[in-house]
C-alpha cells in the first residue's frame, strides 16, 4: 500500500513467475544440450527412427501425467496409474481379442471408463474416507494389478489379437504422415484439453486454489472433497487411456509388464516439469516438457548403448536431484521473506 | 443509534471446545454503519465469537438473527452468501494464485461456462482502487506484505454485497501508515452502512475508531461503553476483574540464590530483540504480554529450538552456547511447551514410557531399557505430583487435561533440571488442576529451582511470579516487582499503553 511495500509485493511475485519462466527455459536448454551432446557422441541419434522413437514414447507418458500433475498440485499423489493402465491395457485386449472386428473407438472408450472407475475408487477413499494418498494409491496398486494377473490369468494379448487399425495409430498420423503418428495427435489434445480445463474451469481454477491452501480454499466454499475426487477420477481415466495407446505402440499387452513401474516415470516427469511437490502449482507447458525432456534422455541412453536396467536409477535420480534444487531455492527465498 | 433496527444480533451463545465453556451465553448487538469494538485479555472468547458469526464453528447453543430473521450459518460459504466476511489476523490467501484470482476464489466471474479473465482483473483493479491501494491485480501474492494481503480479503469481502465484517486482529502486524490507511478504508465502508466488528487489543487504536465497545470476560460479555464517555482505564477495568481467591499463591522471597539463568542482550531476527533477564534459584520470574509477544519465541531459542543472531546466556554463572535441546538439557535447562498434543506427549503410549522419554539414557546406559525400572521410576512421580491414574501402563490419550500436563511435567522433573521453562503450564486445564500445578511449582522453587514461566493469564502472572517481565513486539518493555504490579500495569504495558500515574521500569 506504501510505495515499498508496493515495489516489495511486485519483486517477489515477478520472481515467482521469473522462476518458472528460468525452469521452462531450463529445461528447453538441457534438451538441446542432451541432443547436441549424444549427437556429438553418435549423429545417428538424430536420425528420423529415434526422433520417431522419442515421439512415440512421450505421449503415453504425457497423457498420464497430465492426470498426475493435478494430483500433485492438489498436494496427492497416485502411484496406481501404471496398474490402472495395464487393467484398462489387459481387459479392453481381451475383448478386441475375443471380439474380433471389436470396434476400436468404443474400445478405447471402455477403457478410459475402466480407468475412470478405478481412479473414482481411488478418489472415494482419498476424498471423503480421508486415507492419504500415498497409502490408498500405494494399496490400489497392488489390488489393481493383482486383477490384471487374475483376469488375464497371467497371459499375455499377442499382436495379432490387436487390432490393425489400432496399430496404426502409432504407425500413421493425420494426412498418412509417418513422422508424426495419431497417438501425438492424441496426446497434443489431451495436453490442450488440460490447459483449457485449469485455465478457464471454476474446477480448474479450485485444482490450483486447494493446492495453494488448503485450509482457505475450505474457508472459501472451495468443494474440496468434490475437487480432490474429480482429480483422481480424471487421472485413472487418463491412464486407461493410456492403455489402449500402449497396445498400438507395443502391439501387445503383458500382464507382468504393462505399465509395471510407470508410475515412477510419470511422477518425475511432472516433477521434473516444474509442479511443485509441496503443492499449489504446476503448468501443463512444464509437464509436456518434462515428458519430452525424459523421453529424449530415454532414447539418448539407448543410442550411447547404456543398459535397460540402468533406467530406473537414472529416473529416481532426476526425481531426487529436481526436488533437491527445488527445496533449496525456495528455502532461500523463503528466508528472504520470513527470516524463518 | 439504539432506534435503528440491528443487522445483525446474537442470543445467548454457547460454545465449547473438549468440555471448556469458551462463551457463555453473549447477546451482542450489530447495527448498520458503525464500528463495534470488541475487547477481553486472550481467551476471553472474542475470535470465537467472529468465527460463530462467520460460520467456521457452530455453537452449541443460542441463536443468530440476521436481517430480523433467525439464521443458520452453517459454513463460511453460507455466511459469504449472506453477506458476513471474516477477515483473519493471519489473512488466509492462496500464495500460488494471483491476486484477482484471491479475491474471486471460488466464485470467479464467467462467460458462460468459462472463467472470464479479462473481467476478473478489471473488476480486481476497480476494487483495489477503491480502496485506495496500489496492488497489481496479476501480481502473485506470495511474499506480499500482511497489509496489502489483508486488503485483498478486504476486496474479496466487497466483491459481494457485504453488510457485515468481522475483522480479528486486523491491525496486529501492521505499521502505523498501514494503520491509519485500513481505517480511513473502515470508516468509508461504515459511512456506506456496514456493520464492522473490530477486535483489538490496541485500545488507542480501539478508541479512535469504534463508535461502542464491547467487553468479553471468560466468555462472557461484559459490558458495552461508548468510547466517547468511558476511559481506557475503565475498560481495562472491566478486562480484568476477576477474583483471585480460587488461585495457589506462591510465598514470595521464600528462598533466593544465586542466578541460575542469566541472558543479556539476546536477538533474534524477525523474532526479539534485546532481551535481557534474569532468574535465581527458588524464583519464579514470569513472562508476560500479548499472544506473538515473542515469548515462546524466546524460550524455544533458549532451550536450542530456534538459532539467535546474537546475545549471551549463562547457566549458573558459567557462559552456555546453546545449540540442541539435548545440550540444554544436560545443562539443566529444560522448556515445557505450551502445546501437550503435538510437542509434549505421545498421545498413544502409556504413562511410564511418555515420563522416561528423556531419561533413556539414564535408564538404559547399554541400550536395554528394562520395564521394571521404567514403572519404579515413574511410580515415584506419579504419587509426587498426585496424577490421577489406574496404573503407569494406561496409555496418555485417556488422561484428563490436567493429568497429562502432569506428566509432560514430569516427564522433564525426571532430568534433574536447575532451570524450568514453562510456556502457558496451566493452558487449558480446569481450575483444581490448575491449584496443583501451581503448588508444585511452589515445591520446586522451594526446593532450589529457577522457573521462568510464559503465561497469558494474568491472574496466574501475579499470584505465582516473583518478579514480572512484560514483552511487547518482540521487546521487553516493563519489569515489575511482586509488590508493584497490577493487572492494569501490566495489560497497559502489554497493549502499550499509558497509565496515569505509572511508570514502567
Amino acid at each position: 500500500m506504501t510505495v515499498s511495500n508496493l515495489r516489495g509485493s511486485q519483486q517477489s511475485s515477478t520472481l515467482a513467475v521469473r522462476l518458472a519462466r528460468i525452469r521452462e527455459a531450463a529445461i528447453v536448454a538441457l534438451l538441446f544440450i542432451i541432443i547436441a551432446a549424444v549427437t556429438a557422441i553418435d549423429p545417428r541419434f538424430l536420425s528420423s527412427f529415434n526422433i520417431r522413437s522419442i515421439l512415440l514414447w512421450v505421449p503415453l507418458l504425457t497423457v498420464v501425467a497430465m492426470g498426475e500433475m493435478m494430483v500433485i498440485i492438489i498436494r496427492g499423489i497416485d502411484v496406481s496409474v501404471g496398474a490402472i493402465l495395464g487393467f484398462a491395457g489387459i481387459v479392453v485386449g481381451m475383448i478386441f481379442r475375443d471380439n474380433p472386428g471389436f470396434n476400436i473407438y468404443l474400445g478405447t472408450l471402455l477403457g478410459i471408463l475402466i480407468g475412470a472407475a478405478l481412479g473414482a475408487i481411488n478418489g472415494v477413499l482419498i476424498a471423503w474416507v480421508k486415507i492419504p494418498p500415498v497409502i490408498t494409491t500405494l494399496g490400489t496398486l497392488s489390488v489393481y494389478r493383482g486383477f490384471v494377473f487374475i483376469v488375464s490369468d497371467g497371459r499375455q494379448i499377442d499382436p495379432n489379437h490387436i487390432p490393425t487399425e489400432l496399430i496404426r495409430w502409432s504407425q500413421r498420423g493425420p494426412f498418412g504422415s509417418q513422422l508424426i503418428p495419431w497417438v501425438v495427435v492424441i496426446a497434443l489434445a489431451v495436453a490442450a484439453l488440460a490447459y483449457l480445463f485449469l485455465r478457464y474451469t471454476k474446477t480448474g481454477r479450485n485444482v490450483y486454489a486447494l493446492g495453494s491452501n488448503p485450509d482457505a480454499a475450505a474457508l472459501r466454499g472451495i468443494p474440496v472433497s468434490r475437487t480432490q475426487f474429480i482429480v483422481y477420477t480424471t487421472t485413472g481415466a487418463l491412464a486407461g487411456l493410456a492403455g489402449i495407446l500402449y497396445a498400438s505402440r507395443y502391439g501387445f499387452v503383458n500382464p507382468g509388464e504393462t505399465g509395471v513401474g510407470f508410475e515412477l516415470t510419470v511422477i518425475a516427469a511432472v516433477v521434473l516439469g516444474g509442479t511443485n511437490v509441496f503443492g499449489g502449482s504446476g503448468s501443463v507447458i512444464g509437464t509436456v516438457l518434462g515428458c519430452l525432456l525424459l523421453g529424449t534422455i530415454n532414447v539418448a541412453l539407448a543410442v550411447l548403448g547404456v543398459a535397460a536396467t540402468w533406467q530406473l536409477a537414472i529416473y529416481g535420480i532426476v526425481i531426487l536431484l529436481t526436488v533437491i534444487v527445488d527445496a533449496i531455492i525456495q528455502r532461500q527465498i523463503r528466508r528472504l521473506i520470513t527470516g524463518e | 443509534m439504539t432506534d435503528r433496527t440491528p443487522i445483525l444480533s446474537t442470543h445467548q451463545l454457547h460454545m465449547a471446545f473438549a468440555g471448556v465453556d469458551v462463551l457463555k451465553g453473549v447477546s451482542l448487538t450489530l447495527y448498520p454503519g458503525e464500528v463495534h469494538g470488541l475487547v477481553g485479555e486472550n481467551g476471553a472468547g472474542k475470535s470465537t465469537l467472529a468465527k460463530i458469526i462467520a460460520g467456521v464453528h457452530r455453537p452449541t447453543a443460542g441463536e443468530i438473527k440476521y436481517q430480523n430473521r433467525a439464521v443458520h450459518i452453517p459454513s463460511p460459504h453460507v455466511a459469504t452468501d449472506l453477506g458476513i466476511a471474516l477477515i483473519h489476523q493471519e489473512p488466509l490467501t492462496f500464495p500460488d494464485l494471483d491476486v484477482a484470482e484471491n479475491i474471486f476464489a471460488g466464485r470467479q466471474p464467467q462467460r458462460g461456462r468459462a472463467v472470464n479473465w479479462s473481467t476478473m482483473y478489471k473488476r480486481a483493479q476497480e476494487l483495489l482502487s477503491s480502496l485506495g491501494v496500489q496492488i497489481d491485480p496479476h501480481a502473485k501474492v506470495r511474499g506480499m506484505s500482511i497489509a496489502d494481503q489483508q486488503m485483498i480479503e478486504m476486496a474479496a469481502a466487497l466483491s459481494q454485497d457485504v453488510k457485515v465484517v468481522l475483522m480479528d486482529e486486523p491491525t496486529a502486524s501492521l505499521t502505523p501508515s498501514e494503520v491509519a490507511h485500513l481505517f480511513k478504508n473502515m470508516r468509508r465502508l461504515r459511512d456506506q452502512g456496514v456493520a464492522i466488528v473490530f477486535i483489538s487489543h490496541r485500545l488507542e487504536e480501539v478508541f479512535e475508531i469504534c463508535d461502542r465497545v464491547s467487553v468479553l470476560r471468560d466468555g462472557e460479555l461484559i459490558g458495552e461503553r461508548d468510547p466517547k464517555t468511558t476511559t481506557v482505564d475503565e475498560i481495562i477495568r472491566l478486562m480484568v476483574g476477576r477474583p483471585l481467591s480460587a488461585l495457589f499463591e506462591k510465598q514470595a522471597g521464600t528462598y533466593q540464590g544465586e542466578p541460575l539463568l542469566e541472558v543479556k542482550n539476546l536477538s533474534r531476527m524477525k523474532k526479539f530483540s534485546d532481551i535481557s533477564l534474569d532468574v535465581r534459584a527458588g524464583e519464579v520470574v514470569g513472562l508476560a504480554g500479548l499472544v506473538g509477544a515473542g515469548r515462546t519465541d524466546v524460550g524455544r531459542a533458549l532451550f536450542g529450538l530456534l538459532d539467535t543472531d546474537s546475545g549471551e546466556v549463562r547457566l549458573s554463572g558459567k557462559p552456555f552456547k546453546i545449540k540442541s535441546p539435548r545440550e540444554a538439557m544436560a545443562h539443566g535447562l529444560v522448556y515445557v511447551p505450551e502445546d501437550r498434543q503435538h510437542h509434549g506427549l505421545l498421545m498413544p503410549m502409556t504413562i511410564s514410557q511418555n515420563m522416561t522419554l528423556s531419561i533413556l539414557e539414564r535408564l538404559a546406559p547399554r541400550g536395554w531399557l528394562r520395564e521394571q525400572t521404567e514403572r519404579t521410576v515413574t511410580q515415584d512421580y506419579v504419587q509426587k505430583l498426585r496424577i490421577v491414574l489406574r496404573h503407569v501402563g494406561q496409555a496418555v490419550r485417556e488422561l484428563s487435561g490436567g493429568n497429562q500436563q502432569k506428566v509432560v511435567l514430569s516427564k522433564w522433573l525426571l532430568t534433574r533440571p536447575k532451570v524450568l521453562i514453562l510456556d502457558e503450564p496451566t493452558r487449558g486445564i480446569d481450575i483444581g488442576a490448575k491449584a496443583e500445578v501451581h503448588r508444585l511449582m511452589g515445591e520446586l522453587t522451594a526446593q532450589g529451582l529457577a522457573i521462568l514461566m510464559i503465561s497469558s493469564e494474568l491472574p496466574e502472572i501475579l499470584a505465582m511470579s516473583d518478579r514480572i517481565v512484560v514483552m511487547r513486539e518482540g521487546r521487553i518493555v516493563a519489569r515489575f516487582d511482586k509488590q508493584a504490579a497490577t493487572q492494569e500495569h501490566i495489560i497497559a504495558a502489554a497493549t502499550g499503553q499509558v497509565l496515569e500515574g505509572v511508570n514502567p521500569a
